[in-house]
Order: C-alpha cells, then structure tokens, then sequence
C-alpha cells in the first residue's frame, strides 16, 4: 500500500504533491512513515518552499495525531512532547509564517496536556516534596500554555479584522467561509484560555483557587453568551457548571447542566458533551449533601443502556464510576436487610471490576473499590490459582446468572423486571471476564468436558450479552470438534443450536453490511447439524431454519426440499408448509421486481406463485381440520391466510382474499369488523391483515368494509400521512405492474380506485380536510401512473378541483386548515395547474407562495419546471420560457422574488453537498447520513440534467446558426462536466447518454457514446431512486416526493384525519416481502 | 533401611553429588527420556548412544531402542540443577536466562560427564538461535556454538536437530544455498520425521525465493508421504499450512482457504497451536479475497478459542485492530488494540500496532 502511494506521489505535479501525499499519510494513519517523508524531504525535488518551511509544523501535526492514535500513556506523552518541541522549533524559525497562529495554538494545547497530567500524577503521588513539585511544574507548564494561546489569540484577531466587516455570503462564498473558519479559531482560542484558567484553579495553591475560578467563570460566561448556540459556547457553559461545582453551589451546577442535558440534537459532539454533563450532574447527586443514590443507578443504568458504544469514553467511564460508588452508597443504605445490602454491593463490584480493568482516570480507585468490596463480600481479592478453583468460581457467577433468569422469567412487575435485567446486564458482564479467566487456566490433564462446559456457559454469555460473532463462533466450535464426545450428552447438539441462533441475530443486526458470510455459514451449520443428529427434535427445527435461509437467499426449491423433510406429524409441519408457501412467494415478488425492472416477463413467475398458493392452501387446510373453531386461530394459521390473501389480491381474487381475512370464526381477523385484543397483539400482522383487507375491499367495491378496514388501520396504526401516501403508492405500483402488458386489468384497476375515491368524497367522512388531501393525493398518483398526458389530466383535474375546494372552504372557515395546511395545499394546487397546463395561473400562484418563502428549494424547482413546462408548449415566448428555466430571473424589487432557474439551483445544490462532504470529514461526524447525501447528489444530478435539457430545447428554439451552435455545445459542456466531476450509476450514465446523442444529433455530428470518467462513485442504492425516469426526457414530476414541499407539512394535514400511525408504511420497502421471520423468530431454547 | 532400597548406582550417583559439591535438587535415580511424540516419560539407563538414537534399559523388561526424532529431551543421571534450571527457562521463553544457565551449567560440569556436557552445549546453541531470531547480530554465535557441538559430539543424538538448526541460522543470514545443502542432509537422514523436517525446510527455502512451483511440489511430498506416527502427522498438518501460503501467493486465494478449511476441520481441538495458526492464514486469504467479514470472522476465532497461544493472539489483535473498523465497527478495533498493548506489550504486533 505504502509502494502504491509513493508511486501516486511521483505522478500528481511536483508542485502540490509533497503536500498531499502528507495529508494522504496522515489520513491513513501512517504516522511513521510520514515523519520518514518529512525526514528526507531535503531530497525531494520539485516542493515549494513554502512548503518545505512549514515541514516543522507538519511534524508536529504529525505527532499529535499520532499521539492521540496510542495506548500506552508512556507513548502518548513522548510524542506530545516532541509535537511540542517540533512547535515550538517552528515558531522560532518561523515567528511570521501565516500560520503560527495555529502553532502557538497547537503548543498551547500540547502544554495544557502536559500540565494536566502533571496535575494529575501530583494529587497520586505519596511524597509531599514530590506532590509540591509535580504541582508547581504542573503550574507552570500552565502558565507557558497560557502565553502561548496568547500569541495565538493575538494573531487569530488580527487575521480577523483583516477582513470587512460585511461580505455578501452568496457573491464572494469562499471569502465568506474563510472568514467564518478564523472567526471560530478565535472562538475557541477564546475557550482554550478560559479552560485553561478553570485548570490553574485546579491545580492552584488554596488560596488563590476562589479568584481563578471567578476568572475561568467570567470569561467561559462571556462566551456562552455570545455563542450560545455553537458548539463552543455550550462548552463554555459546561464549564460555567464546572466552575460552580467547584464552588460547591451544587444547585446553580446542576441547573447548568440540566439545562444541556435537555438540549435535541444528534451532533456527536454536543453528545460527548452531554455525556460530561451528565457525569457531573451524578456526581453531585453522590455527593453527602444530596445522596440521590437511587437516581444515580437509575439515570446511569438507562445511560449505559442506551449509550454501550460511549461507554469507554471518558465520560462513560466516569458515569460508570458513579454509578459503582452509588451501588456501594445504597448497600450502606440498606445495611439492616442483608439480602439488599449484598445484591446493592454485589452490583457495585460487577461496575467496579469491570472499569478496574479498562486503562483510564478511574481505573485505580475502581482497582481500591474493587478490594474493598471483596473484603466486605468476602470474596478471595485474588483469582483462583487453578482451573478447578476458576471453575468452582464460574459455576458460582453462573448459578447466580440462572437464579437472575429465574426471578426474570417470574417477576410481574414491569419496575421488577427492569431491575432484574439490569442486574443480569452487570453480572453478564463479569461472567464473560471470570470464565475468559477460567479457560486461561486450563492445563496439559484438565479435563476435557469441564473445558467444554466452561466453554459453553461463555457462548451463552456472549449471546445474552449481544456479541454474536463471538457466540457463534465458540458454539459452532464446540459442536463441530466435540460431537462424538458421549460424556458432554447433548451440549454439543446445544450449542450448535445456540450457535445458529448467533448467527442468525448477527444477520439481523441493522448494522450488518454483508448479510451473505452469516447465511453461509449458518447453511453449513445446519447442514452439519441435520447430518450429525437427524433425529433430534433440534434438527427438525434446524430444517425448518435451513428452509428460511434458502428462501432469504431466494432460492425456493432448496428452501422447500428442507421443509418438505419436516414429517406431517410433527407440530412443526404447519410451520414448514407455511415457510415453503412464503418461500416462493418470497421468490415470486423478487422475480417480479427484477422483471419489472428488466421490463420482461419471467416464465417461473406464474409458477412461483401458484405454487406458493398450492403450499399454502394444502397447509392451511390441514390445520383447520384439526383446529377448534371455539377457540381464535394460532398466529402460525393466520400468517398463513395472509400470505395467501396478499396472494388472492395480487391476483385479483379480491373475494377469496377477503374471505380469508374476515368473516369467519378461524379467519385472520375474525368475525369482528373492530381490531380485537388477540388480534392486535402482533401489530405487524394486524396491519398487513388490515391493509389487504381494505384493498380487497376497494376490488369489491365494499365502500363499508373499506372503511372497518381503515379504521383497523388507523386504530393499529396511528399513522397519518405515511399510511395514505403508502397506499396511494400502492395503487400506483398496481396500475405500474399491468400497463400495458393487461388493458383489461387496468381499467379494472383505475375503475375500482376512481370509485373508492368517489365514493369516500361523498361520504360524510370525505368532508373533513385529511381526508380531502389524501383523496387529492391519491387523484395524483393515478395520473402518475398513466404514461399519457392526456389520459392522466382527467386525475389530474380531479386533485386539482378538490385542492381548490378545501382553499374556497378554507376562506369561508378559517379553522378548517392551519396556515402551515394551507401553505401545502396551495402549492399542490400550483403543481396541478402547471400539469394541467395552465401555466400563466400556476405561475402566479407560485410567485405567491416564493414571496413567503424565497429560499425555499422545493417552490424555485417548481418555478423551474413551470418554465420548462411552458416553455414545451412552444409559442413566440419559448425562448424567454427555456430561458428563464434556465437562468431564472434577479431581481432587486424586494417584492418580487428572485427565481433561481435549474442553473441557480444547482449551484445552491453543489454548495449543499460540499459542505455535507466537508463534515462529513470532520472527525467529529462518525455517522454521516448516507442517505441524505444519497438524496442531495441525486437532487443535483436531476438539476444538471434539466439545465442541459433546457438548453438543448433553447438551441432548437434559436434562429441563427451561431447562436444555436454556441448553446449546443454549452449543453454539452454541461453533461461532459457532470460526467467528469462524478461517476455516475447506470440509469444516470444512460439518461445523459440519451441526452447526449440528441445534442449531437442536432449539432450535425455522428453519435458517440458519452465517455465515462468521474469523481466519486454514486451508490448503487441511487439507481433505485432513479429507476423510473424516462431517459429521453427530463424527471417527470411522478419520480418527486409525493409533497414536496415537505413531509412535516403533509404530516400535520393529515393528523387531523387518522391520529398518529406508526412509521413502518413509510419504511416498507418496495418489495413487499413477507417477513415470516420476524413474526414468528424464536429465541433459542436452551437454557444455561 | 532407606540405603537398602537404594540402587548401588544411586548411592554412587549420590556420593559423587555429594563429592562435586552438588545439590541434591539435581538428584536422580535414572536417565529420564521425554518423547516428542506424546510428551511420555521414560526412565531407565542409556546403554547405547548415536546420531540415529538411544537404547533404554528400563529397571524391569527389554531395553527400548528410540529414534533420535522422537527425543524430546533426556534428563541424564548427575547432570547439574543449573542445567534443569535453564531447561525450564527455556520453555518459560526466558531465553537470555536460560543461555546463561547452560553455560553456568558447562562451568559445574566435569569434563568426564560428557552426556550432560553435550546437554547444556546443545541447550545453549539453541538458545543463542532462538535469540538470532530476532537479532540477527547473535548469528555467528549460535553458528559457533553449533560448530562447537558438531566437533565435541558428532555422535549425539542432536546431530540432525543441529543441522536443521544451523540451516536455520543460515537462511536468516541469506545464505540459502548453504541452508539448502544442510536440509538435504537431514532430509536424507532416513530418520522418519527428519526426512520430512528436512523436506519442509527445502519448501520453505523454496517459497522464500518465491520459486512457488518447488515449494508447493516439497510440500506436497511430504502431505503424500506415507510415513506414519504423530510426529509425521504433525509434520504434514505443517506442510498443508504451507501449501496454503504456496497458493495465496499466486493469488489462489481461494484454493488456498479450502486446503486450510480441511485443516481445521481435521485437526483436534486440543492442537491449539495448528487451529490458531491455520486461522490466522485463513483470515490472511480472505483479506486476499478482500473479504473483510470473513477475515475478522477468522481472526476472532483465534482470539475467542485460542487466547492462550500468545503469538497467534497477538497477530489476531493486530488484525482485527485493522480490520474492525471497515465493518463499522471502530470500537471493536480500538478495543483490540488494547488488548494488544496491554497483553502483549512486547510483541512486535503490538509495536507495530502502536503505529
């Protein structure tokens, strides 16, 4: 890798390449080696100067980097301190270079560290002369650190005026930002110092420790109230809190840090720095003065469960030590019940131990606690000596784990339950650590089964404790290597059990990125286990696990050849027949997805999904042969009918599928029309139940069953907008599968949803305003799914007519929308008009709705298409039409808003995603969302393209060759440049190669395909979003969000219909799978 | 009454002991034989004594003859405490301990006990070798000492386990074509596992000069041999993992992880030291396949199941310290890592991991 990079080296210029072969180094963590770099950097030939002057400052970088990249605390404060030293040597050479600002910032803080430590290590040390010293070096290295954030500041605030105080932020952008990148070097100098006065009190004489705080107070509140809503001035509030701690004015402390604790926000940083403030605020509540012990262990507990992944931060081990200490405080409490008084220090030594054990500020009194406890508990301080001992030591923790289990599996309480599982969590914690100890004392002669048993306990621990990887591996080890072992009698068979079961919740897991290794190697498992132990009652559930895992992996046949193994007798045989129906189903909606994407019609489809019907009746049928109609159906039936009624459904059977789903005692939801308990306790498969309900209704034309079905929905649900904008889009999807393949069909189809629609307008229910929207939602979204204008505008019409209708009623009722509802409703209305083609109306009303809001991206783009659309229609104003799409319109008069046109808005766009890029690399952001950035590079590639589409269309307008011939090439420029700016996905690279030969073909040239470079690649998530849009013309307005002008809007319109429905309708993904698994997914029946 | 049940050449072991100033820490009744091949021990008198073997005349029944392959070690009747002392140093990796031990050993033995003699001069040439390896300035030493051994005792069972040795030493130092000859010696020892030891040693000159054909070739010969006992299994577990590393570097990746797949399926749970490695290898191809899941998967196994086998564990944190983070998972990386400094501070992946 090295080698690859100094061969990238050798071939960018000379000029820059020293440069960003550093930062390349450096951004791949090979410290080393650019130290090296630097090192023989005499020997380059071809650097700046300038850049070689700064080599000492790229050092210390370097090393600071690098310290904060190690373990051991010896390495970290050697290379602190030569980053210091490299620093400083800069600065000395250097005094005038542009940046020895952030030099004497970087020494500052450097400084600072040191002292800290120093500090530190003089309130440890035992000597008196040694403490005095360490803190009077400790003093002084603070005192150099203040000097040298001194220097800094001074440089920073003169690089800060240098600027005017007024830059326009949209002409000059980049003068702009470097002004705002000085201003928070200032900022947080500013920080730095009045940090650093917060340590002087620390480490200050006693004395003198009141006036430093005052000062560190006074200047940290100073900050806080010019920045209060920046990251810098949160921090300065932060130590405002810290300041009054120290002051013991506990109340005022706590008030602060309450008040950042309840601040909304996802940035990682202003997390970390709650997480301070959090560990502050529990340590006051330890304190003698408050002694809210019960609420340190609550708030710490729900802390550390929610929060594993910072648990190792500094604040997360601080939470932890409080939490330990609160558990020592209420066993105290307790002292007169010696049950409590021992689980209270029980618990305090499982935090403890486990923070004794991980390097850090608490890692030695968690050590001192640990001993103490032990003593009181009358544990042995030491670890066993032998295995036996560890062993006997393990099957202690573990029989405490199994009376925790127990007192679990029986508590009734839901607070008993939380205590338990608490208490579980630590003790899971230090039954991992003490059977890790135990196998590392086994020796040549430890007996092999004992091994086994410690080995298996651990498994389980892992499991319980969430590290899958782990679990499985340990228990596929076991069962593979000692299955032929007959004393161990069925832990082998157990644990390969247990480690399917691993598997499989590591497969689950939302962060998995390759769900394929833990399906192989679950295959394997199975398999193994089948062969091993072919008349265990595990292998059968095996089978029926194997037969789920073909079918995820959509391969039908070998997923029902498993199944169809499983006897008829066996209570599992439902099961097996239901997850050979689900399998082809499964496979059926993948094939049908692939062909609808490949535009062909795959021969197995038919027969995918016949044979899931067969499988699934045959199933269903012999269950209720022997099934009790007294008595309400398993989960197991009723999964199975409704997998079959999606099937009827999609079939058009809508009859069948109803019958399936209502009417009869053993059907899915029974013979009442409202969600009953035993039906409502699986919400996922009530919903379903509910939603292929209403749409088998819909097929029937049962306007009142249509609406049972949507109260079930609305009442299992809560949804709101999501619910209706999901099944206007799955009429859409409907009419989308039969176009032009079934004419029949579709006009069955758009005959059924027109006549819902009409008939739920003229209910009662379709007078109040959400019902209204979705209904007009809906008119859309039929028009989208009609390929031609013509036929689409009678659809369109009709939304048109009903947005119209709730503005009138909305004037002569003021109540009837909020000024947010009508805002939404007024700007679908601008988009009906512009499809209907009335653009001079739309156009007005658009304009409206800019003035309100000039800047918002959703109207301009509106603007834009409304242009482009008219520009379409041709006429004498064509040409100032495609014009305007492209270029927009200023304007000064403050009440005429300035139209960005598909230029100005791509511009804004770009600007967008690189700033998300620029944070993205800031190493703060550990989460970036891929989604949103997916979302935006779409959003600009769409842009792009209209700006050249426009263009094209403006050339075809123009009437001298010349000018004609100019614009056609700056179409072109347009696509070449997005091409080399970024690579783009397939269904892009051919919607701007379609657009590419039509400019080529009009500028008289032969068609060359568009050649393929780029920056970076676009996700392959990307196409799908792209997937519709037509590569000859630009994307219609049916590939944009349903509402555009934003989902909160659209949300709150439609709370007034239905109330709140869950989220999952907005999620579901297009293919519609049936999860069968995550209704039915077992936890593993093993018990420890 | 307790003379009695001594024999008379315990009581004159005893009284030479005691005459040579000796402990009585370093006494024993018998030569004690430990066998390579399943670490038995077995007392009796050595009678007989060459390059290819020992003959052992137990207290009761027939004299057994053992093959120099299978001696572990040999515990000779009045040979020092000095000398035990630096054996279980040795072991215990305590190198530079040990060599002084043996040498301490050399300076307390008379000249007469040459089979002790040669005990602690072997022992200390293997010292220095072990040493070698990881500075290359205590080659000539080791080589000397080895010289020394050749000359003093060329009729000791050490004799081949010398040479492979000093084979060693000389590829370390570059030179091939002499570690090349000496393997061949060994190889043509027609001692049974030293025929394949020498076999292996020709692979791996081969696969250190990237001549993958050859290697893949000697390591195949010895997979094939039909040499049978559990040294010779060991040696052909050795030689799969070698196959394995012929492969990977002709970017056979996958052909390479099937043999290793193989490997582990067949090797007993007890052989932690083979199953650690063969992971190891097995992580190291799918990172050459560029799949990352299956390597961390892997390299874990090491460290779940095999903690104890430090070197393999220490690898494996340094993988997985690497590897972490590209599945997402910084924390888990982060944490390997200090493992890794904080287990095996002195481990060169724990130094390069500090990188």
């Amino acid at each position: 890798m090295i080698w690859s990079l100094i061969f990238w080296a050798h071939s960018v210029s000379a000029a820059d390449r020293g440069e960003k072969f550093l930062q390349e180094l450096r951004k791949r963590e090979y410290f080393d080696t650019a130290l090296d770099y630097l090192e023989g950097l005499n020997k380059q030939p071809g650097l700046t100067s300038e850049f070689r002057n700064r080599a000492g400052f790229e050092r210390g970088l370097i090393l600071r980097d690098w310290a904060s990249r190690q373990v051991s605390p010896e390495q970290i404060q050697a290379s602190q301190k030569q980053a210091q030293k490299e620093f400083a040597n800069f600065l000395a050479q250097q005094a005038d270079h542009p940046l020895a600002g952030q030099a004497w910032s970087e020494l500052g803080q450097l400084l600072q560290m040191e002292a800290k430590s120093l500090g530190l290590q003089a309130q440890r040390a035992v000597s008196p002369e040694r403490k005095q010293q360490q803190l009077e070096d400790s003093r002084q290295k603070l005192k150099q650190a203040r000097e040298a954030f001194q220097q800094a500041l001074v440089r920073q605030q003169k690089e800060y005026e240098a600027f005017p105080k007024f830059i326009d932020k949209e002409k000059e952008p980049e003068r702009f930002e470097a002004r705002r990148a000085v201003e928070t070097n200032v900022v947080q100098t500013r920080l730095n110092l009045a940090i650093l006065a917060f340590d002087e009190a620390l480490f200050a004489p006693p004395q003198d420790r009141r006036e430093h705080i005052a000062k560190a107070y006074d200047q940290s509140a100073k900050i806080y109230e010019e920045y209060r809503s920046q990251l810098a001035g949160m921090y300065a509030r932060l130590y405002q809190g810290r300041c009054r701690l120290e002051l013991h004015q506990n109340q005022e402390a706590l008030g602060i840090f309450q008040e950042l604790l309840t601040l909304r926000v996802d940035d990682p940083a202003i997390l970390a720095l709650q997480d301070q403030a959090l560990m502050y605020r529990l340590q006051i509540w330890n304190a003698d003065s408050e002694k809210k012990y019960e609420q340190v262990a609550q708030e710490a507990q729900s802390w550390l469960k929610a929060h594993t992944d910072r648990s190792r931060s500094r604040a997360g081990q601080g939470i932890r030590w409080e939490l330990a200490k609160a558990y020592e405080a209420l066993a105290r409490k307790n002292e007169k019940n010696s049950d409590l008084e021992e689980a209270e220090y029980q618990r305090s030594l499982a935090v403890a131990r486990e923070l004794s054990l991980q390097p850090g500020e608490f890692q030695t009194a968690a050590r001192q606690l640990v001993n103490r406890l032990s003593q009181i508990l009358h544990r042995d301080t030491g670890e066993a000596k032998d295995f036996d001992g560890a062993f006997a030591q393990a099957g202690d923790t573990i029989r405490l784990l199994q009376g925790l289990q127990d007192s679990l599996d029986h508590a009734e309480k839901e607070e008993d339950k939380t205590r338990l599982r608490d208490d579980m969590n630590l003790q899971l914690r230090e039954a991992a650590r003490q059977l890790q100890f135990t196998l590392s004392m086994v020796r040549p002669g430890t007996s092999v089964e004992q091994v086994c048993r410690v080995r298996y306990w651990l498994c389980y621990v892992y499991y319980l404790t969430g590290r899958m990887d782990e679990a499985a591996i340990v228990g596929e080890f076991l069962a593979r290597k000692f299955h032929q072992n007959q004393a161990l009698g069925t832990l082998p068979l157990d644990a390969a059990y247990l480690a399917m079961a691993a598997y499989s919740q590591a497969c689950n897991a939302p962060d998995n990125p390759d769900k394929q290794v833990e399906i192989r190697r679950m295959i394997s498992l199975c398999n193994f286990l089948v062969a091993t132990w072919p008349k265990e009652s595990k292998a059968e559930e095996a089978m029926l696990m194997l037969g789920r895992l073909y079918s995820e992996v959509d391969d039908p046949q070998s997923a029902a050849s498993w199944f169809d193994r499983i006897d008829s007798a066996s209570p599992l045989a439902l099961d097996a027949q239901l997850g050979a129906g689900t399998a082809y189903w499964n496979a059926y909606l993948h094939l049908r997805q692939n062909a609808a994407a490949d535009k062909v019609d795959d021969p197995k489809l038919k027969e995918y999904a016949e044979t899931a019907r067969t499988k699934l009746q045959r199933g269903i049928e012999e269950t209720e042969k022997k099934a009790d109609e007294a008595a309400p159906p398993a989960d197991t039936l009723r999964l199975a009918k409704l997998t079959l009624a999606q099937i009827e459904n999609e079939a058009g059977k809508f009859k069948a599928a109803r019958d399936l789903l209502y009417g009869s005692p053993l059907s899915v939801l029974g013979t009442h029309p409202e969600p009953q308990p035993e039906v409502t306790r699986n919400t996922g498969l009530a919903t379903e139940a509910y939603r292929q309900w209403l749409r088998a209704a819909i097929g029937l034309k049962n306007l009142q069953e249509a609406q049972f079905a949507m109260k079930g929905l609305e009442q299992m649900q809560g949804g709101t907008a999501d619910l209706y904008v999901a099944l206007g889009n799955q009429f859409q999807q409907e009419l989308e599968r039969v176009r032009g393949k079934d004419a029949q069909r579709e006009t069955e189809l758009l005959g059924s949803f027109e006549a819902f629609l009409k008939a739920l307008s003229a209910h009662p229910e379709g007078n109040k305003f959400g019902t209204m929207a979705w209904i007009g939602e809906t008119w859309l979204k039929l028009a989208d799914a009609i390929d031609d204008p013509s036929h689409a505008k009678p659809y369109v019409d009709q939304a048109a007519d009903l947005f119209q209708a709730i503005l009138q009623r909305a004037d002569k009722e003021p109540d009837f929308v909020t000024p947010e509802q009508r805002v939404a409703v007024e700007f679908r209305l601008v988009s009906c008009l512009r499809r209907s083609g009335e653009f001079e109306r739309s156009l007005a009303n658009c304009q409206k709705l800019l003035k309100q809001r000039p800047q918002s991206l959703e109207l301009q783009m509106e603007m834009a298409k409304i242009y482009e659309g008219w520009g379409e229609t041709g006429g004498p104003n064509a040409a100032a039409h495609w014009s305007a799409a492209i270029q927009g319109q200023d304007s000064t008069d403050p009440a005429t808003p300035t139209i960005w046109g598909w230029a100005g808005i791509t511009t804004r766009l770009n600007r967008q995603l690189e700033k998300q890029s620029a944070e993205k690399l800031t190493p703060e952001n550990k989460s970036p969302d891929k989604k949103a950035n997916e979302g935006l590079v779409n959003q600009v590639l769409d842009a792009r393209y209209h700006v050249a589409y426009c263009r094209l269309k403006e050339a075809l307008q123009q009437s001298t060759g010349e000018e004609r011939e100019k614009t056609l090439q700056r179409a072109a420029a347009d696509i070449q440049y997005t091409v080399a700016q970024r690579e783009l996905n397939e269904t892009w690279y051919q919607k701007f190669n379609s657009l590419w030969f039509q400019i080529l073909q009009a500028e008289g040239k032969s068609p060359t395909p568009l050649p393929r470079t780029g920056g970076p690649a676009v996700s392959p998530e990307t196409t799908q979003a792209t997937h519709a849009a037509t590569p000859s013309g630009p994307a219609s307005s049916k590939n944009q969000r349903p509402f555009p002008i934003s989902f909160p809007v659209m949300a709150v319109i439609c709370v007034t219909l239905v109330g709140v429905f869950l989220l999952v309708f907005l999620n579901r993904p297009r293919r519609t799978r049936t999860r069968y698994s995550k209704y039915s997914r077992k936890q593993p029946t093993t018990k420890l | 009454m307790i003379a009695s049940k001594f024999s008379r050449r315990t009581a004159t072991s005893l009284a030479i002991a005691l005459v040579l100033g000796l402990s009585l820490s370093g006494l024993q009744a018998a030569e004690v034989v430990t066998l390579r091949s399943d670490a038995k021990k077995l007392s009796g008198e050595v009678t007989e004594s060459s390059k290819s073997g020992i003959l052992l005349k137990p207290a009761k029944g027939e004299a057994i003859r053992i093959p120099a392959d299978d001696i572990q070690q040999i515990q000779w009747v009045g040979e020092p405490s000095a000398l035990r002392t630096a054996r279980n140093d040795e072991i215990a990796g305590r190198t530079q301990k040990a060599f002084d031990g043996y040498q301490q050993a050399l300076q307390e033995l008379g000249e007469m006990q040459v089979n002790p003699r040669a005990e602690a001069t072997f022992g200390a040439a293997r010292s220095l070798a072990t040493l070698a390896l990881s500075d290359k300035s205590k080659i000539p030493a080791a080589l000397d000492k080895f010289g020394e051994f050749q000359q003093k005792f060329p009729d000791s069972y050490h004799a081949w386990e010398v040479l492979m040795l000093q084979s060693q030493m000389l590829l370390l130092k570059g030179d091939t074509a002499g570690s090349q000859k000496l393997y061949q010696q060994v190889r043509d020892s027609g001692l049974g596992s030293y025929v394949l030891a020498g076999e292996l040693g020709l692979a791996r000159i081969a696969l250190s000069k990237k001549e993958y054909a050859q290697a893949l070739n000697s390591f195949e010969q010895v997979t094939a041999s039909p040499l049978k006992g559990p040294l010779m299994d060991r040696q052909r577990q050795e030689a799969r993992l070698g196959m394995a590393e012929c492969l990977y570097a002709e970017k056979k990746f996958a052909d390479g992880i099937k043999i290793l797949d193989e490997l582990i399926d067949q090797t007993p749970a007890e052989n932690e030291k083979l199953l650690a490695t063969a992971y190891l290898r097995r992580g190291d191809g799918y990172v050459g396949l560029a799949k990352t899941k299956e390597a961390v998967l892997s390299y874990l196994h090491v460290d779940v199941l095999f903690p104890d086998q430090a070197e393999a564990d220490a690898e494996a944190l340094y993988r997985l310290s690497q590897l972490w983070e590209s599945l997402q998972h910084p924390e888990r990386g982060l944490q390997a890592k200090e493992r890794l400094v904080q287990q095996y501070p002195n481990s060169s992946w724990a130094k390069s991991g500090a990188k």
